[in-house]
């Protein structure tokens, strides 16, 4: 994986990622979406064949700063792939 | 040419059932049934057995009667 | 939080209820057991002699489809292994010598005449009984295989399982998660497999994303 912050503001943040499988993003996409505070999160495939991944986020300053709901999320999404492991384990 | 090793579509492993498939069904058995029994479920995999003609075998035939010859220095 | 039971399992097939899971993570692992599960097939050969009808790329193509019982505690990729030689070591290659002769008669040659370099290898052809060539008489092959380790994602050979995921019929908000291995390995290792890679790859995401952010 390959990443590069492109655009970084309190409310708006692109992140560039290459290499990587796009349901990766998406799982992350979909947790920031369930944010309170987050007004888009979202991802693209910029060409099939390059395969180089583009994620924003947006979000309300007022609420919760882009920075803030990205770690946010990430950590949410570290816990929750903990727990499956756990589950796996167990089945 | 010879039976193709995996489901073209879902990449299944599939050679491994031809002659089994192939000796039932010369013996009479209906071709869906003999797939049912080799447990090959999805449409992908079991038109591969259906729609398949085992053309390297005249290859082989030829190749028998009319094939290979030593050759001198 | 996450819950998972296995509904229906046999030795070649597995399915998983999942309960209060988002959808996207459910895909993300369906998606890592088809293309990033690593397994082992044959990934070069050097072919000796070819009399047969069949030109050398087809039978190679055709060989390196085999799946073989895959061994992904001792074996690792080779771009990971650390000989860091083209030709590998025992870490990261496993060999294999195909040779047969047709006498008088056509033959077919099977999965089951692989000779392994080593006997006591249990990197081994999924099934014996998988035909790979039809000889003439007089035709000749004689070549060497090297199985390696790699994913789906850099070629369908070494593609894990077939993986589906949809709603279960009648119950809302539970998913069924299929995985129907192709051989390489059992599928609750496959299961097992795609959610550790997972784990790693979100953790390398953190890792990565942190660092950018400055803390």
């Amino acid at each position: 994986m390959e990443l590069k912050i492109t655009v970084l503001r309190d409310e708006f943040i692109e992140i560039e990622v290459l290499k990587e499988d796009p349901a990766i993003l998406d799982s992350l996409a979909e947790i920031l979406q369930n944010i309170e505070g987050v007004e888009y999160a979202g991802y693209m495939i910029e060409h099939p064949l390059t395969m180089k991944l583009i994620l924003r986020v947006k979000t309300n300053p007022a609420k919760i700063t882009a920075r803030e709901a990205l770690q946010k999320a990430l950590n949410e999404l570290l816990n929750i792939s903990n727990v499956l492991l756990e589950k796996v384990y167990q089945i | 040419m010879m039976f193709p090793i995996r489901c073209f579509t879902c990449g299944a492993l599939i050679a491994d059932k031809w002659e089994e498939y192939v000796k039932k069904v010369e013996m009479g058995e209906e071709p869906g049934k003999v797939l049912d029994s080799l447990g090959i479920k999805r449409y992908c995999c079991r038109r591969m057995f259906l729609t398949h003609y085992e053309y390297y075998d005249e290859i082989v035939s030829f190749h028998t009667l009319y094939g290979y010859k030593e050759q001198s220095e | 939080m996450v819950d998972l039971k296995i509904v229906e399992e046999d030795e070649k097939s597995l399915k998983v209820e999942i309960r209060d899971l988002h959808l996207s993570i459910a895909n993300a692992i369906r998606r890592l057991a088809i293309s990033e599960v690593p397994t082992m097939a044959v990934e070069e050969i050097l072919i000796i002699e070819n009399t047969s009808a069949m030109p050398n790329e087809v039978l190679a193509h055709r060989i390196s489809l085999i799946p073989f019982i895959s061994d992904i505690d001792r074996y690792v990729q080779p771009e990971e292994c650390t000989c860091g030689s083209k030709l590998g070591c025992d870490r990261c290659v496993v060999r294999y010598v195909l040779r047969a002769e047709a006498k008088d008669e056509p033959i077919t040659v099977y999965s089951r005449d692989l000779i392994p370099e080593d006997p006591n290898t249990i990197v081994k052809p999924v099934s014996p009984n998988i035909p790979i060539i039809k000889l003439a008489p007089k035709q000749r092959i004689e070549m060497e295989l090297y199985v390696r380790v790699g994913t789906g994602k850099k070629h369908a050979k070494w593609q894990a399982s077939i993986a589906t995921l949809y709603d279960k019929d009648g119950e809302p908000g539970k998913k069924i998660l299929f995985i129907e291995s192709i051989g390489f390995l059992p599928p609750r290792r496959i299961l097992l497999e795609a959610v550790k890679i997972f784990k790693k790859k979100i953790e390398e995401l953190k890792e990565k994303i942190m660092g950018e952010l400055g803390g």
